[in-house]
């Protein structure tokens, strides 16, 4: 029986020995050989969740590059902006998605929730903060263990198979293509979206914003908020908070509010996504905007106010 | 508390070095350990339905005692139709109250009647149908005069109450299982070493491929209506692969935690997935029912004793009764006709024991032939399992017909991540072989690398571990839990 368990706990000890060694092994090798870099061209960067990742086509805006992933809070921006930038120095423009949905406090589910931390956490988790680490660590440490090995298993996998620079799945342009249909596809929202009360700031949010738009000041890289075209039909939950929020938090910071954007039906994949269709009116016209210099106009806002009004008559 | 679970982690150490640390004391105190332990494991779900448990124990050890006393046949009888009826009264409520209420008002409405009705909400106590036939096993073979009744009310409830196997079997007959509990139980090495193998294979097999097969066939059949017939295909493979992993790497975790206390469970599931003809997939697919179902359904209807009708009367009953005894849905009853269709062209010709020996037997590669047959068995199994996942009736044929009729030459693709797509293959092919390699054990790590070399054996069981953490995700329970 003494035998038995002498030797049940020594396969432990050698077991989560190699497991630690393994993990400390991918996370580490990770960090130090992954490359950020992106093409010299692009000086401009959109960011953000699915929404900014089905609008901006980066073939058509020149020298961009569209690193927007669906599902992705601030959180997680914020590591994929400091490693990007931090290779990049070529890097003058960002565009982050400030829209509705980005603030709400289901936002803490899309950081801390396993589904999304899952999804997301690997590409960051060999670079995460020791305080950030203890939060995940604190908000659940089942959920934060059970990520830490699909991390170590995709960092292992990127180290033997040589991926160690930015692909698709880090964030992309996603060009979607189908067409919204409001009378059917109204019935199948789920009842979340379709409650238009405000809910709660995520705090969580507001925290990561701040760290975003340090991060900028400290590169000196022009940072501005963007809002995706929505549909009409989009549930736009927490509106005051999140002009209150740019009023007096980031008054500083332009916002480019694309949600009037005039845009058909047909050109939304579905309420809050436009299409590919869409996606190239959207991205032709920021493309002019910019090339025209309007952004950096001190009247830019009500530049682009008259232009999208001009559009939609 | 569900065996993939740190809380397990912790409790089952502590039991362990317990229980043996009792062993020079009485038997008693390890029976007393058992039940304390298994109703705290049972009880960690909802405490409140203990009192099923304890109430089926109560029940069934009365019956057993009186059965013992009484040699009146018509006093007997009455007492096993009691223990029946409370039984299946029990698990009737529970698991098919709202079942039979919805068809019956929905039978009602169909000849014009409108009835007005509300749906109790019941919660359907976790493993009922597993601890329900086997306390029954016990009533029925006293009645039969095949086991003396206990008089040891501790042993008994232990024998209910098992903790490995008491929420999804193997469902134990009261002559197996029951008398272990009576002897004297010593710490035997090799049979711990050999239980903690099967734990590991276990493990393995529910966290590797069931949880992560788990997060495709999820995928696929909520979105099945947007998905091309190779995405279809790909998620039914993937569920046979699920249901299997999942069921029988409880089973093994069930029977290997058993043999650390010094318990032999009976064998579930016998690499089904290598049978020739769905009579040997049958023979080797949840054991421990199909085995419970010959002796207490099958042989007392009459077995194949009246002839070509009488066997495939009864065989239809017992496939229909097993699909049903899974769920109360329709699903399950098409997926237990199903199986009966299948099976029975082979029993009407009488060569339903054609395979009964292991596939390729001391070769390394299976035939030709037997490449066919042993995939044209999984494809038809595979077929049926489309029935048992999808919600109704209806989403399974859709499925079925948008395998058929959507486009088959494209790459499959999910809403998941290609690359975790292909990781969770990766840890398939990796099963596969260990499984083919180890299909002439009980279960497929029970002799494989014996004759190695201790390091080499041990690495294989680290890689095994390995395996089981980079693939570990949330803890998900067993699916057979809600049956």
């Amino acid at each position: 029986m003494r035998i038995f368990i002498l030797k049940i706990i020594g396969f432990l000890v050698a077991s989560f020995g190699l497991v630690l060694s393994l993990v400390f092994f991918a996370h580490y090798t990770v960090a130090n050989k992954f490359n950020f870099e992106i093409d010299n061209s692009k000086k401009t960067l959109f960011l953000g969740h699915s929404h900014p990742e089905c609008a901006y086509d980066d073939s058509i805006i020149e020298n961009s590059k569209n690193l927007s992933k669906g599902g992705e809070s601030y959180f997680y921006t914020y590591y994929k902006l400091k490693n990007v930038l931090k290779s990049n120095p070529h890097i003058d423009r960002v565009f982050l998605e400030y829209s509705n949905t980005m603030l709400t406090k289901k936002m803490d589910k899309w950081t801390f929730g396993y589904q999304k931390m899952n999804a997301h956490l690997p590409w960051h988790a060999s670079f995460l903060s020791q305080e950030d680490f203890n939060l995940i660590y604190q908000n659940s440490a089942n959920d934060a263990f059970a990520v830490l090995s699909t991390s170590t298993r995709v960092n292992l996998l990127k180290l033997i198979f040589n991926k160690l620079s930015i692909d698709k799945d880090f964030g992309s342009y996603v060009s979607f293509d189908r067409s919204f249909m409001p009378s059917i596809d109204i019935s199948n929202i789920d009842g979340d979206n379709l409650d238009n009360r405000s809910t709660q700031v995520s705090q969580q949010s507001i925290r990561d914003l701040d760290r975003i738009v340090r991060l900028c000041n400290i590169h000196k890289v022009e940072l501005l908020f963007i809002r995706s075209p929505q549909h009409t039909t989009f549930n736009r939950q927490n509106e005051d908070s999140l002009m209150w929020y740019k009023a007096n938090k980031y008054p500083q910071v332009k916002f480019i509010d694309l949600d009037a954007f005039p845009l058909q039906d047909k050109q939304f994949g579905d309420e809050g996504h436009i299409n590919k269709w869409g996606a190239e009116d959207v991205s032709i016209w920021l493309n002019t905007l910019m090339k025209n210099n309007v952004l950096q106009r001190n009247d830019y806002k009500e530049v682009t106010e008259k232009e999208i009004d001009a559009i939609g008559q | 508390m569900i065996f993939n679970s740190i809380d397990f982690a912790l409790f089952l150490p502590i039991v362990f070095i317990l229980y043996w640390a009792l062993q020079e004391y009485a038997l008693r105190w390890q029976n007393i350990l058992i039940v304390f332990a298994s109703y705290l494991f049972y009880g960690w779900w909802d405490w409140r339905f203990l009192i099923l448990i304890l109430f089926s124990t109560l029940v069934d050890y009365t019956i057993g005692v009186y059965l013992g006393q009484t040699t009146d046949e018509k006093k007997r009888k009455y007492l096993l139709w009691t223990s029946l009826a409370v039984n299946l009264g029990i698990l009737g409520f529970f698991k098919y109250y709202n079942f039979f209420l919805d068809n019956f008002i929905t039978a009602f409405q169909f000849f014009g009647t409108e009835i007005t009705y509300s749906s109790i909400k019941i919660i359907l106590p976790v493993g009922i149908s597993f601890y329900t036939f086997q306390t029954l096993s016990y009533s029925i073979d006293v009645y039969k005069k095949k086991l003396e009744p206990t008089h040891d009310f501790i042993a008994f409830s232990a024998f209910v109450s098992f903790f490995p196997q008491l929420v999804a079997g193997p469902i134990e007959r009261a002559v197996h299982l029951l008398p272990q509990f009576y002897n004297k139980r010593t710490f035997d090495y090799a049979k711990a070493v050999d239980g903690l193998r099967q734990i590991l294979w276990g493990l393995f097999k529910k966290i590797v491929i069931a949880d992560n097969a788990a997060q495709i066939v999820n995928d696929v059949f909520t979105y099945y209506d947007q998905y091309p017939s190779s995405t279809l295909i790909m998620g039914a493979i993937f569920f046979s692969l699920q249901i299997y992993c999942d069921f029988s790497g409880y089973s093994d975790i069930a029977i290997g935690t058993s043999r650390l206390f010094g318990f032999d469970l009976m064998q579930n599931f016998n690499f089904p997935y290598f049978s020739r003809d769905i009579a040997e997939f049958w023979r080797r697919w949840h054991i421990s029912l199909s085995t419970w179902f010959r002796d207490y359904l099958y042989i007392p209807l009459g077995g194949s004793k009246g002839g070509i009708a009488m066997k495939v009367r009864n065989t239809c009953i017992i496939f229909l009764v097993s699909g049903f005894w899974h769920g109360a849905n329709w699903t399950f009853i098409a997926w237990g006709a199903i199986n009966a269709l299948l099976f029975l062209p082979l029993l009407i010709r009488n060569r339903n024991r054609t395979f009964t020996d292991t596939v390729a037997h001391g070769r390394i590669l299976p035939s030709l032939k037997e490449v066919f047959q042993l995939s044209l068995t999984f494809v038809l199994v595979t077929f049926g399992w489309i029935f048992f996942r999808s919600d109704t009736i209806s989403d399974a044929l859709v499925y079925i017909a948008r395998i058929v009729t959507q486009e088959f030459w494209v790459v499959p693709h999910t809403n998941l991540s290609g690359d975790f797509v292909i990781h969770v293959f990766a840890a398939v092919f990796f099963f596969v072989y260990i499984e083919w390699v180890g299909r002439g054990g009980k279960f497929a790590l029970e002799k494989l690398g014996l004759s190695w070399s201790k390091l080499a054996r041990r690495s294989l069981y680290i890689l095994v571990c390995l395996f089981i953490f980079l693939f570990f995700g949330k803890d998900q329970a067993f699916i057979y839990f809600q049956f």
